[in-house]
């Protein structure tokens, strides 16, 4: 009887911490994935990048990633990907 | 063998006797010299070690009071009821604290996976809406149901493609 309400009990919990992290995962796991697709492009058609704008691209946020991700298709260069 | 075992537990059933032998000399004394004692100071003295009761037996002979033979100090540690149920629900916190914890990180590892997928597909249809103007539900579905991997893929093919069929061909 006991044994029981702990074991549901520490379901609930272990469900309601995976419903948190849900969250925050995908929060975080969006922005990875729009920026692996902008920096694939941009070494696609720039060549390698200088470990700066690799870093720039993943701490952007997902809008910022949007933005710079439709540049991508008319830019020249990174300085058009990135000016502002 | 069998010698042995009779010879262990004679010892031990002699040990056993004197235990309780000099708790009834403690006990008689103390009854003789303060009176009727409290349940819980003859429980004290039964469960006592023979070390124990043989001081405590030096101290009855000058003691004047049952303090002077059991002094305050040498109370056996006992928790409070009160303390009890403090560390109970303190160690109840920190479990249900771990529990969660536990969750979330499963919960973010998955959230994470999912939200890759969501973010590559979020870009790949921006893109291809700028690129070819609004897209069929079909396409739309298709983009968001693809896996990672496709998903990069199909960005690669956004950045040359002339038309949607460059992108979804094969």
């Amino acid at each position: 009887m006991l044994a029981e309400s702990i074991d549901r009990w520490n379901r609930e919990l272990l469900e309601k911490g995976r419903q948190e992290g849900l969250q925050e995962g995908r929060q975080e796991g969006r922005q990875e994935g729009e920026a692996q697709v902008v920096l694939r492009q941009l070494r696609l058609k720039f060549g390698p990048l200088e470990p700066e704008t690799v870093y720039r691209v993943r701490s952007s946020d997902p809008d910022r990633l949007l933005e710079w991700g439709e540049r991508v298709l008319t830019a020249q260069s990174l300085q058009d990907v990135f000016r502002d | 063998m069998l010698t042995e075992n009779i010879n262990r537990w004679t010892r031990e059933i002699r040990e056993e006797g004197r235990q309780e032998g000099e708790a009834q000399v403690v006990l008689r004394l103390l009854q003789l010299k303060f009176g009727r004692l409290e349940p819980e100071t003859v429980y004290r003295v039964r469960s006592a070690d023979p070390d124990r009761l043989l001081k405590w037996g030096e101290r009855v002979l000058t003691a004047q009071s049952l303090q002077d033979v059991f002094p305050p100090h040498e109370e056996p540690a006992t928790l409070t009821l009160e303390e009890m149920e403090t560390m109970l629900a303190e160690n109840i916190d920190r479990w249900n604290r771990e529990l969660l914890e536990k969750g979330r990180q499963k919960g973010r590892q998955e959230g994470r996976q999912q939200g890759r997928q969501e973010g590559e597909a979020r870009l790949v249809l921006r893109q291809l809406q700028l690129k070819f103007g609004p897209l069929e539900p079909a396409i739309e579905d298709r983009v968001r149901s693809a896996d990672p991997d496709r998903l990069l893929e199909l960005g690669e093919r956004v950045l040359t493609a002339q038309s949607l069929q460059d992108v979804f061909r094969d």
